[in-house]
């Protein structure tokens, strides 16, 4: 009996709801062949139903929905007093900053997003998350990204990645790809699309901020937004900025040639 | 007449939004949580959240998956400290799945298969309560808990072998045996 089968039946939810994914159809082909195989997944199809089943009966607190929706109309009335103080100080700003300012500057001047992405590589380069495939040949990433529609750079090219991840965040996606610029000098680039940031940051040049030991830049590429982290310091990053802009590569490329 | 919009572009209604998913979210809570109480305020909090910033969410085919995955996230920095669970390698995978007949339901009952549920190690309870809960592809369960599919799919695979000889063990002392302690069950991870 395939163990690899077994393994895949495990996340084949009963009812018939993923008959239609192409993930399970060899399994489900040799399902067909193998009269052992058919006879494991329906006891397991019958076993998860009657386990779902019985969880589908836990019965809810009856006065749970009122709560929420009592609990959440107080919230959201906070929230917009919150967000109306929040963007009369960024006018104000704004008037003496220029619009760049809009861009969000709480705590560090990172976004959300910015800091889940450097937390989960923080567990990467600790060893406690793996890359979604380590690699050291960027169209073989770049082929992968796009099989797993994770947002991608523009242009990855060169001989210098490590590997990339795919992170969720609040139910979006980014990639994460490193590269080796050699010297022991490791740069880390984030991308993401652009649509789903709340707040898209300014066009124009790349941005730097500063995040705990991590230096990052930050810019929009048509219709994504990159972060590019370092913990060596804007040398490191400027060098590829520069390059980029020199050669006018997309700075995803520039990566490729700064070694 | 007009025709009805997309849903991916209509205006999201919080009503709407709390009658679809509450009762699944509490059910996935109650299943971290494991008490009634804690499971009701996670899943409140996890609402309140939306009404504070998940209207910045412009994707309605993702709202599930946000707060599904805001639980989570809450039910890690509130009640747990440790806020990633080790990786577990596919290569370590067992398939050894202890076999139950289906006619074991008839002699547990549902708070049993319940609370066997709830004594499956943590690590394989929440990718084990998603799938229960029928809501959600493996897929997507990758995206709430923000792990590799193939690690979804190892603790599906090890979470039922443990769900499964629990709830052997449960038929057995209902039964009036001795059941040995299981020693490889916490070791499993």
């Amino acid at each position: 009996m395939s163990d690899e089968a077994r393994l895949l039946f495990s996340a084949y939810r009963p009812g018939g709801k993923d008959a239609d994914d192409p993930i399970f159809a060899a399994a489900i082909e040799a399902a067909k062949n193998d009269p052992v195989l058919a006879q494991w997944l329906a006891e397991q199809q019958a076993f998860d139903e009657a386990v779902a089943g019985h969880l589908r009966a836990v019965k809810v607190p009856t006065d749970l929905r009122a709560k929420i929706l009592a609990g959440a109309a107080v919230s959201r009335r906070r929230a917009w007093r919150a967000a109306t103080g929040v963007w009369a100080v960024a006018a104000a700003v704004a008037l003496f900053a220029g619009i760049a300012a809009l861009w969000p500057e709480k705590r560090g001047g990172l976004a959300d997003w910015q800091k889940h992405g450097l937390a989960v590589l923080g567990e990467v380069l600790a060893a406690r998350e793996p890359f979604d495939l380590p690699h050291p040949d960027a169209a073989a990433l770049t082929a992968w990204l796009r099989e797993h529609a994770v947002p991608e750079p523009a242009a990855l090219d060169g001989k210098s990645p490590l590997g990339c991840k795919t992170i969720a965040w609040d139910g979006h996606r980014m990639s994460l790809v490193c590269f080796d610029l050699g010297g022991g000098v490791i740069v880390h680039l984030f991308t993401t699309d652009r649509a789903d940031l709340a707040q898209v940051p300014p066009d124009g040049p790349a941005r730097f901020a500063h995040d705990g030991a991590w230096t990052v830049a930050m810019w929009n590429e048509g219709d994504k937004t990159l972060m590019l982290a370092t913990d060596k310091g804007e040398g490191p990053l400027r060098r590829v900025l520069q390059i980029a802009a020199r050669t006018a590569a997309p700075r995803g490329l520039a990566l490729a040639v700064t070694r | 007449m007009s025709e009805p919009l997309p849903t991916a572009v209509r205006p999201i209604d919080f009503n709407e939004l709390v009658d679809r998913y509450y009762t699944a979210l509490f059910r996935f809570a109650l299943s971290l949580a494991k008490n009634g109480s804690d499971a009701a305020d996670l899943t409140q909090q996890t609402f309140y959240l939306w009404a504070a910033k998940g209207h910045q969410l412009r994707d309605l085919a993702k709202v599930k998956s946000w707060l599904f995955t805001t639980l989570y996230r809450e039910y890690l920095s509130t009640y747990r400290h440790s806020a990633k669970f080790p990786h577990v390698e596919l290569d370590g995978v067992s398939h050894e799945m202890p076999g139950v007949a289906p006619s074991i339901f008839n002699d547990i009952g549902g708070n049993t298969v319940v609370a066997a549920l709830a004594q499956v190690d943590e690590i394989f309870r929440a990718p084990l309560s998603l799938f229960y809960l029928e809501e959600h592809s493996y897929q997507e369960i990758a995206d709430v808990l923000e792990i590799p599919i193939g690690t979804v799919m190892s603790r599906l695979s090890r979470g039922k072998a443990q769900l499964r000889q629990l709830l052997l063990d449960a038929k057995a002392d209902a039964d009036g045996k001795i059941v040995p302690m299981r020693a490889a069950q916490k070791g499993a991870a």
